[in-house]
């Protein structure tokens, strides 16, 4: 079996012994591993910031480099997932659907795949905290989700982990909880609990049974309660007195035409998406700026006023724990990351992301400019934080440093232990007659 | 657009024109359940609320009621087993029972899932009696009591009703401005007498 190694850029830069232990522990298992030289990224910095005009190209590139491979492996959750996922910025191609197919997570590619019963050389005699990203648990399914209490509970990271002598893995609480950048947010208001009212269930076009239902599923969502204090219902006027109704567009109606955004209509107004969320949780509501906080009110502001909530689809760490509580199963993360493309689209980009996306753009699709930025060392710095920073943190994250660049990158490491520009004139294999796709690396 | 009634019309056509294709609505299953101690189910389900429920109900509600809150002033009670001292035809606006400390009224439904009661126009008349009250005492007949939500909104009470509020225990806390708030509104004892 032919696989190519696809390591992605923030490993190849920050934690190139990452891409090493990972092509060793292949190599290893029998795995025959080609690393194609011209690879760079998989364009999720910019697809992720909403920026898919300036993804198209190095997702191509992304696709030259690894049509020809039965698999793709990679020893990152969330590049697979956007692989897999959301690879809709470059041209649809059977290359493009391949490569989609045909990309594992590393947990993956040993569980479904070689299927790894074991590992006799292996032995790790310490307690480890584990922590599975949100891309692999909510993106690849490769561990059961903790807001989903009925599935059957399943890991497929720590059940390799625990193949491994010596080791014991250690119970935390909420283990799935994303990583979310939640202690950098630079909000110092007390959260302000998002208490919604029973006077809300007026919104709910229901009747008879169905009223109930959604009665029923509002109290349990929000607080775990099976209701609330008051619950009021209003068919009518009391005796001699009028009862008027007043409708409020403000910009419904236009979003029910819009085949992406219409679903956000039928919230409830529970809750469950801010209790389940990350960044609400530990920002608040005021840091939203809106009047709809946390994941519903991202996906809804910006209906009401695209410009002044144009930074808002960026407040998000996409782990997709909100889409899974959500009650009448509104896509809400789906719609974030949708939400960033039409604030591109529609022009709502900062000059300076643009300027950073464009160069991300140059920088990503072309191998030799990659190379050149990562190689020099600190002078990366100067380039790639601003991709790195735009990618999810936009303005919530400015107070956080990136870490310091390895000493070499993986690519650096691969030329020196592996030979010289190709992996075929590094590896003495038989079968160096196959052809690739784009395997050519420069010269 | 201004303030028309064209307005209301723009606003309905919209959605008639944009709203996604109608589709069957799913069957609501059948939630009832057999439950033997509809009582003891609603006593729990209130406990858990900080609200009480008496099930052995006093020989004379009025003495109960001295007892109970011998600090009382203005008490409204608009069943015939306890007089009060306001009479409730006589408050004739919704801010009315300001200061009322005590309300007695009878509920025509309780919710064993929940521990609510359910209070309409028909025995509330100023509709705040039950909410701006320091204490909320509620008869209820035990025969009245059914086991869920959904065989609460089929029941002839709710449906009958113009304004009909689900109480659930008394006010809870919350927290406004940053200081935590009890009760944040509404009364801050609640009693169910199981009574005939």
């Amino acid at each position: 079996m032919r696989v190519g190694l696809m390591v992605p850029c923030y490993i190849d830069m920050f934690y190139p012994q990452v891409g090493v232990a990972t092509l060793e522990l292949l190599e290893k298992l029998g795995v025959e591993v080609d690393y194609p030289f011209d690879q760079t990224c998989c364009g999720q910095p910019m697809a992720n910031s909403g920026a898919f005009t300036q993804a198209k190209a190095t997702e191509e590139l992304l696709v030259r480099n690894f049509a020809d491979y039965e698999y793709i492996v990679a020893p990152s959750g969330s590049c697979v997932h956007h692989i897999r996922n959301k690879f809709t910025a470059a041209k649809d191609s059977p290359g493009r659907r391949h490569v989609s197919s045909q990309v594992r997570d590393l947990p993956e590619f040993l569980c479904d795949v070689l299927r790894v019963q074991e590992f006799p050389w292996a032995e790790f005699p310490h307690e480890v905290a584990l922590h599975v990203s949100c891309s692999a648990i909510r993106g690849l399914c490769e561990q059961s989700m903790s807001e989903r209490p009925n599935d059957p509970w399943f890991s497929k990271p720590r059940s390799l982990l625990e193949k491994v002598k010596g080791i014991s893995i250690a119970d935390f609480d909420r283990p799935d909880e994303c990583c979310g950048f939640g202690g950098t947010f630079a909000v110092t208001e007390e959260a302000v609990s998002a208490a919604i009212g029973n006077d809300k269930l007026d919104r709910i076009a229901a009747t008879g049974a169905r009223y109930a239902v959604f009665i029923r599923l509002l109290t349990r969502s929000a607080t775990g309660e099976r209701i609330t204090q008051y619950t009021s219902h209003f068919a009518g006027p009391r005796d001699g007195a009028e009862m008027h109704v007043v409708l409020v567009d403000n910009g419904r109606t236009q979003r029910l035409a819009d085949e992406r955004f219409w679903r956000s209509l039928k919230c409830i107004r529970c809750a469950a998406c801010m209790n389940t969320c990350p960044v609400y949780r530990r920002s608040g509501g005021l840091s939203y700026g809106s009047t709809y906080m946390g994941p519903i009110g991202i996906i809804m502001m910006p209906t009401f006023d695209i410009q002044r909530h144009s930074e808002l689809p960026f407040a998000s760490t996409i782990n997709g724990s909100c889409t899974n509580v959500c009650p009448v199963q509104i896509n809400i993360h789906e719609q974030i990351y949708q939400w960033r493309e039409e604030m591109n689209a529609k022009g709502e980009f900062s000059t300076t992301k643009k300027a950073a996306m464009k160069v991300a753009d140059k920088v990503l699709s072309h191998p030799e400019a990659y190379r050149m930025a990562t190689e020099a060392g600190k002078a990366a710095l100067d380039v790639l934080p601003h991709f790195a920073i735009y990618n999810r943190l936009n303005a919530w994250g400015r107070h956080r440093d990136l870490p310091s660049p390895g000493a070499e990158t993986f690519h650096q490491w691969y030329s020196r232990n592996r030979g010289s520009t190709h992996p075929r004139d590094a590896l003495p294999r038989e079968t160096t007659t196959s052809t690739h796709g784009a395997d050519d690396g420069h010269t | 657009m201004g303030l028309t009634m064209g307005t209301r019309e723009d606003i309905l056509t919209a959605i008639r024109e944009r709203r996604p294709p109608s589709r069957e609505l799913p069957q609501i299953p059948d939630f009832h359940h057999k439950a033997d101690d509809l009582t003891g189910l609603f006593a729990a389900a209130l406990a858990r609320l900080d609200g009480n429920t008496i099930t052995q109900p006093p020989d004379d509600l009025q003495q109960w009621l001295t007892r109970t809150f011998p600090h009382a002033q203005r008490v409204c009670s608009t069943v015939p087993e306890a007089a009060g001292t306001i009479n409730p035809a006589e408050l004739t606006d919704w801010a009315a029972p300001a200061d009322i400390d005590v309300t007695v009224v009878r509920s025509p439904l309780g919710v064993a899932e929940t521990g609510s009661i359910l209070v309409t126009e028909k025995e509330l008349g100023v509709n705040t009696i039950a909410t701006l009250a320091e204490h909320l005492v509620v008869l209820l007949d035990p025969v009245d009591l059914v086991d869920n939500i959904h065989t609460a909104y089929s029941h002839p009470s709710f449906q009958d009703a113009a304004y009909a509020v689900l109480l659930s225990g008394p006010s809870g806390s919350a927290d406004i401005g940053g200081v935590t708030v009890h009760p944040a509104q509404g009364v801050t004892t609640l009693t169910v007498i199981l009574t005939p």
